[in-house]
């Protein structure tokens, strides 16, 4: 009896092996993959939006309004980022851009591009790879056409700091406008 | 007979005066200069701070920017801020600001200190503008020590910033004439504005000159004492999107 009892237990327990098993294999993998994904977008603004604005907070007392300032002001020296642009972008299809954008050799870090096509930046026509400092683009293929005329779009200028592991961080971000004028021959 | 003269007359002196004015075109061709005018675009070379920080100040407290310059009475406070030319043109600065409430907060499109007839305002609100001024920093004050804030002597740049003095924009919105077009009053609509500043052309070495760079902030007051008191997750975020252009009128100071 108390074989056929222990008989019956040995499969209970193994699934319940497979399963813990499996479940660790599963959490595992769940962890890797998010660890692949969030190192893979730390060096993207968060959730899509983009965090390069004046953010500006409640501060009620003398002790709070001074720490804010104090760190912003650490933040501040090395923040500044050195443009170097034309403003007219042109073309004639409406997605092949002849222009010139650089990342200055004045800048300490590389840096990638997001052009929107309206204020809100909503509707994202370039992404860029990284680019490194004294290097830039003499030519844009958008992610879609513009129409004829003249088009005002915003440029998201992202620097990216790299660690020694090789892990990326958003170290700045400034935004600029430019002209993309769409003519047919 | 004399028809035919004629004709033959007035034929010869067509094609004589086609003659004559056929050789100079072709003189004129054969010598001419071909000028073929293009436009060629200037390279804006400009030095932006990135991310920049602002405190509201309900109770317009003093704050500490070193140990000899602070910023006093202000409700909208925010940190040192400086715009650099290197370009070798003088450059308009434009800038679109777009604004995003935080908490209970809310922009108010005018301001929000009231007349003693007016009924004081009760929400969490603030009035906020971007506001631009020219400043006396130049090469001289840049610096390349890892205590250079945006590139400059902090000193300087502090003591400039604190010597800055509170705006009092009160604009009327139903009188346009009250409204300043360098002041850009934030929202959480885009709001675009024009010609903030000029900046001076550095000079063809890439050398700031006086004039080629400029202080920028967010300024404006707020409701001191709300209905529902102002909390840390009161705020806002305002994105402010630059456009330079080259100013080619001699006349702009």
């Amino acid at each position: 009896m108390e074989t056929t009892a222990e008989t019956k237990k040995t499969p209970a327990l193994s699934n319940k092996v497979v399963i813990v098993a499996a479940a660790v294999i599963v959490a595992v993998v769940i962890a890797a993959a998010a660890i692949i994904v969030l190192s893979g977008r730390s060096a993207e603004p968060d959730g899509g939006a983009i965090g390069y604005a004046a953010d500006a907070t409640v501060m009620l007392d003398e002790n709070s309004l001074q720490a804010a300032m104090d760190e912003a002001l650490r933040n501040a020296q090395n923040s500044a980022v050195a443009l170097k642009y034309k403003n007219g972008a042109y073309s004639t299809d409406g997605i092949n851009f002849e222009c010139y954008i650089a990342n200055s050799e004045a800048n300490a870090y590389d840096m990638y591009l997001n052009i929107y096509a309206d204020a809100e930046m909503t509707d994202e026509i370039f992404l860029s790879q990284l680019v490194p400092p004294g290097s830039g683009f003499e030519s844009i293929t958008l992610h879609h056409a513009l129409d004829e005329g003249d088009h005002t779009v915003y440029v998201v200028v992202t620097q990216v700091e790299t660690d020694e592991n090789g892990q990326q961080t958003i170290a700045n971000q400034v935004v600029h406008t430019m002209e993309f004028h769409v003519t047919t021959e | 007979m004399k028809n035919l003269k004629q004709r033959i007359a007035s034929g010869a002196l067509a094609g004589a005066l086609a003659v004559s004015l056929a050789v100079p075109a072709f003189a004129s061709s054969k010598n001419s200069t071909k000028v073929t005018g293009t436009y060629q675009e200037i390279v804006i070379n400009v030095t932006v701070p990135t991310t920049g920080t602002a405190q509201i100040n309900p109770y317009a407290l003093n704050v500490k920017l070193d140990d000899a310059s602070s910023i006093t009475g202000q409700q909208i406070v925010t940190m040192p801020l400086a715009i650099a030319n290197k370009s070798d043109m003088k450059l308009d600065v434009n800038a679109t600001v777009t604004g995003e409430v935080k908490g209970n907060f809310k922009f108010n499109p005018k301001s929000t200190v009231t007349g003693e007839d007016e009924t004081p305002l009760t929400t969490n609100s603030a009035f906020v503008y971007l506001e631009m001024k020219k400043s006396a920093l130049a090469n001289a004050d840049l610096d390349t020590t890892d205590k250079a804030v945006q590139g400059f002597d902090a000193e300087k740049l502090y003591a400039e910033v604190a010597a800055w003095a509170k705006s009092d924009y009160k604009p009327d919105l139903e009188d346009e004439t009250t409204l300043d077009a360098a002041k850009v009053i934030v929202g959480t609509k885009a709001a675009e504005g024009k010609k903030l500043v000029t900046l001076e052309a550095s000079n063809s070495d890439g050398e700031l000159q006086d004039g080629s760079v400029a202080l920028f902030r967010l300024s404006g007051d707020c409701v001191k004492s709300p209905k529902t008191a102002w909390t840390k997750a009161d705020g806002f975020t305002a994105t402010i999107a630059f456009t330079f252009d080259v100013n080619t009128d001699p006349a702009t100071p």
